[in-house]
Parts: C-alpha cells; structure tokens; sequence
C-alpha cells in the first residue's frame, strides 16, 4: 500500500516503524523541522519538512492515488483540513485522522472522513471492556461501536460447556470466530465441543453483545 | 430568504474583518451576533455596536446554539485560520443547511476543497489586494 502520514511525533514514528516492517510505500511530511529531522533519523528515510495543509506541500510529494492518509495533528480542524485536501484534489482512497475532543468523531464521520479515532474514547472503551462485569468477559468495539469482539472464560458450570457449537442455538447475531485452549487456537466448526477453561472469542453485532454474554453465561441449571 | 425578511447575521471570529463586518450590520440594524474564543478580541467592536457577543469555541454546537445559529440566515467564518473556516464551513452546511455562508481564506488554493454548494462564497485577501495593486499600479 502507498501510505502518507502527515504531522504527529512519537506515534507518527511508531506507525511508520510498524508500516515499513509490513514493507508499505510510506511518505512523510512534517511541518516542524526538529520532528522531521527525528523521524527522519530514526526510520532512515527522507522526511519532507513542510505544511501539509498547503497543495503545493502534498504535490512535491507526488502522492497521487495514494490509498491512504493518516492525519496526525494536534489539532482536530487541521487534521480535517489534511484529510479533505488529500481526498478531493490529491483522490487518495482512505482517510484516518485522530481527533482530540472525543465528540468530533461522529461529526468528523458524517463531514466524510473515513476513520477518525480518539485517543480518549478507546482508551474509555477499553477501560469499560476491563471493568466489564466479573472479568471473565472483555469486550471492544470496532467501527465506531457497531462491532463488538468478545472474549469470555468458560466456566464448568456454564450450559454451554462440554456441547458442539452446533447444539448451542447460538444467537444469529453472533459468531464463535476463535477459541483459545492454552497453548492451542482453534478455529471452531459446528462439531468443535467447548471446554471449561477455553477462551472464546465472539464477534457480534454491538447492540446484541449483553444478550449474547447472557446467552454463554446461563448456567446449566437456568 | 425573500429580500423582504429580515436579515440576521452570525459572525465567527473577531478578526478585523469580522470586526468591520459586525459593525457595519449592526449600524445598519441587522440582527447580529458575534463569537469568539478570546474576550480581549472584543475591543475591536464599535461603541455603538448593538448586537449579541458570545465568547466561546465555534468549534463546540453549544456554543453555534448560544449564538442562535438556527435563527441567522447568514453566517460569516472569518476566523485568522483556514483550517478552522474550512472545517466550520463542512459543519454549518451539514448541520445547519439552507444558510448563506461567507468565509475568508486566506490560501485561495484551498476554495476547490469546499463543499460543492452556491450558498458558499469566499472571500481571499491575497486575490482582493492584488486587484487593489492593479488599479492603485495604473493611476
């Protein structure tokens, strides 16, 4: 893929990192020098230390049906600014930008940025998912909160434990995607039989998850 | 709007020019109502400048909503920055669709990126001093 990232510091570095290692054409462009020059140094690659909310900046680049920006800016307006230049004039297929204020990212989604994320919101998210009923579940959305990945212990007391997936009548809503029987991952079928102590991993559609944690949960004898 | 309905004017941003703006509405009696983030920038009004001032963040709806966006047939985003003026301009047709939208920029480039609407006109200072420069040039 022909990646370009624009702006940020220290994450903007990692990200590059974790690109190149999956070996993507990724360019840079950073407006303050001394951040330019740290990426630069670290990836062993060319930073161009310009504005990326100027045409001319992004044209020198030569990122023209680019398949993806990433807008990593402090500042939500710019990061928007960056997103909607990169789409319009230079047709580049996906947007990703963070945004700071946690309610921009509805308002960001519904102006036409593909995929704004706040820092604040996951880390809420996966905070709510730790703290989630008994800690045999944990939960995560994706995709602005209308997927949900599951993953709960199973314990010997639940209905579902020692059954094929195939007896359960699963809720249609949900999927066993993976099971993880230490050291082993499964990838079940409709004969794969749960175990106690398995770890389950469910995706399901976001507004079914408490009825499908109710759904493992029930004890056998409920 | 029918030319005979009153006119009410909403002002994002007490840069000079919104400055200039809001003042001369208000001589003229339009309704209007100015924002901005930094009190201090209120000095630039006129003494006999008789409308709503909101300080406050453009960017939060409870402030737009303080200002009585709903209620203003024209909005005027004419904030120093380009970024905010662009994305405010996304977020008032979205929202607040049907209103006639003015802003600066003050990188003309950046015109093409604006929403495809004809209720959108912008203002670039760069171009208006050059034209300046024209006719100043051949006297």
């Amino acid at each position: 893929m022909n990646i370009l990232i624009c702006e940020g510091n220290k994450e903007a570095n990692y990200i590059i990192k974790e690109f190149r290692r999956l070996h993507h054409n990724i360019v840079v462009i950073n407006n303050d020098y001394n951040v330019s020059k740290f990426l630069s140094e670290q990836n062993g690659i060319d930073v161009i230390n310009d504005d990326p909310t100027k045409e001319f900046a992004l044209d020198n680049a030569q990122i023209y049906d680019f398949d993806l920006v990433i807008a990593l800016s402090d500042k939500d307006v710019r990061n928007f600014l960056i997103c909607q230049m990169a789409k319009q004039i230079f047709h580049i297929k996906k947007t990703i930008c963070l945004v700071s204020d946690p309610e921009m990212v509805n308002i960001f989604v519904s102006l036409g940025i593909d995929a704004p994320i706040s820092a604040s919101k996951n880390l809420a998210e996966v905070i709510k998912g730790e703290l989630d009923l008994d800690s045999i579940v944990k939960t995560l959305s994706l995709e602005n909160e209308k997927i949900s990945i599951i993953e709960v212990d199973i314990k010997s007391n639940f209905d579902c434990a020692n059954k094929m997936i195939k007896d359960l009548n699963f809720p249609s809503s949900g999927s066993i995607s993976c099971i993880f029987r230490d050291p082993n991952v499964i990838i079940p079928h409709g004969d794969t039989v749960i175990a106690p102590n398995d770890t389950l991993v469910i995706v399901s559609i976001a507004s079914s998850e408490k009825e499908i944690i109710n759904f493992i949960k029930k004890g056998k004898n409920d | 709007m029918s030319k005979n309905e009153k006119r009410s004017v909403l002002v994002i941003g007490v840069s000079k020019l919104g400055a200039e703006i809001a003042n001369y509405e208000s001589l003229n009696g339009v309704d209007i109502a100015i924002v901005d983030i930094n009190e201090g920038a209120f000095r630039k009004l006129d003494e006999r400048f008789s409308g709503y001032k909101i300080i406050g963040n453009a960017l939060d709806f409870s402030t737009l909503k303080k200002a009585h966006i709903e209620e203003a047939s024209d909005v005027c985003i004419v904030t120093n920055d380009d970024a905010t003026n662009i994305f405010l301009t996304y977020l008032v047709t979205h929202y607040y669709p049907n209103k006639k939208i003015i802003l600066r920029l003050n990188d003309e480039k950046k015109i093409k990126i604006l929403p495809k609407n004809q209720n959108i006109s912008s203002i670039c200072p760069s171009i208006y001093s050059f034209k300046e420069y024209l006719t100043e040039s051949k006297k």
